[in-house]
């Protein structure tokens, strides 16, 4: 279910995800950061696809969820607030020192 | 069933109580037009831009409706814009991915983004939660970032990218000069014993921290025969 995108789309988004995040690794970014940045490559970009693509990522190993000492233990943090950076495996594939079939365009 | 409402609706719920009506009947026209330009603009909705609303025209005594009922009906309204911005088009055809040129364009943004980031904020430690007193750092990092990367219009690319070379050329010229001392500056073995630092670290240390690294008997000794 590509939730109206093509492969091309999708792939383009999980990968400037990456590079995102990239950017400010090794420290952490919030959702809404990331979300508001790709919103000016992707403008028709919504908080649920974003979601969906951290999860797959997150599956994948390529990014991991910072929780915070302050943040509620049950995971009840507001999405939009979340932490998010990159594991070694993700700076590999946003620096294509490693290549993911998944993700090439 | 719908209802028309004017300013002067006299079904109107009696003074201060709720009025449980949808937010969009329960109001007049005027300011639902309002509401509707606030959700359909960029400005973020709020609980403070909902109270100050609500105040302004007075909702809660004069029509029934709370600040948080307000707040919930901006929220959804927003929802709804944003929903209907990103509905696929009548053909069918899916949403595409921006063109290549576009994407070398960002990806050049980014990478001038992230030589200024780490001139200005150093290299972004580790994100540990138990060092959680750096959540002000790490806060003021994403911040300038999604600042940076979202105002091409204000701070357009090739000027954050002229500006990245400049913080780079300028770190490295700092990074060069403490290597080309060290070059100059060799120990000199017949004047130091073996095992002692080179006098230009010592000068450093006593210059930063106001003391030397001697040890406290041979400070003693000297102090002595002074």
């Amino acid at each position: 279910m590509s939730n109206g995108r093509d492969a091309k789309a999708l792939k383009r988004i999980r990968n400037e995800i990456l590079v995102g995040l990239k950017v400010v690794y090794p420290a952490a970014l919030q959702v809404e950061r990331l979300l508001r940045s790709l919103l000016v490559l992707f403008p028709t970009l919504e908080l649920d696809q974003l979601k969906r693509d951290l999860h797959y990522l997150s599956e994948k190993s390529y990014v991991e969820r910072i929780i915070a000492d302050s943040e509620n233990g049950n995971g009840l943090t507001p999405w939009r607030r979340r932490w998010f950076r990159l594991t070694t495996n993700g700076v590999e594939i946003a620096d294509r020192c490693i290549a993911d079939p998944a993700l090439e365009d | 069933m719908a209802r028309k409402t004017s300013e002067n609706d006299s079904s109107r719920p009696p003074h201060g109580s709720r009025d449980r009506r949808p937010v969009d009947q329960a109001l007049p026209p005027s300011i639902v037009t309002e509401l509707r330009e606030i959700a359909a603009s960029d400005r973020p909705i709020t609980s403070a831009v909902a109270g100050e609303l609500a105040a302004r025209h007075d909702l809660h005594a004069r029509y029934g409706v709370t600040p948080r009922r307000l707040l919930n009906y901006l929220r959804r309204w927003r929802q709804q814009e944003l929903s209907a911005a990103s509905r696929l088009p009548e053909d069918g055809a899916p949403v595409s991915a921006p063109s290549n040129q576009r994407l070398r364009e960002f990806r050049q943004r980014q990478a001038s983004i992230t030589s200024i980031l780490e001139s200005c904020f150093g290299d972004a430690a580790t994100c540990k939660p138990e060092l959680w007193e750096r959540r002000a750092y790490l806060m003021v990092i994403g911040l300038v970032y999604e600042r940076l990367a979202s105002s091409e219009e204000d701070l357009p690319t090739a000027e954050l990218a002229t500006l990245a070379k400049v913080l780079v050329d300028a770190r490295r010229a700092l990074g060069e000069r403490p290597k080309e001392a060290e070059k100059v500056v060799q120990p000199i073995e017949t004047t130091q014993p073996p095992g002692e630092l080179p006098e230009p670290f010592c000068e450093a240390v006593r210059r930063v921290y106001g003391t030397n690294l001697r040890s406290p008997t041979e400070t003693a000794d000297s102090s002595d025969s002074e």
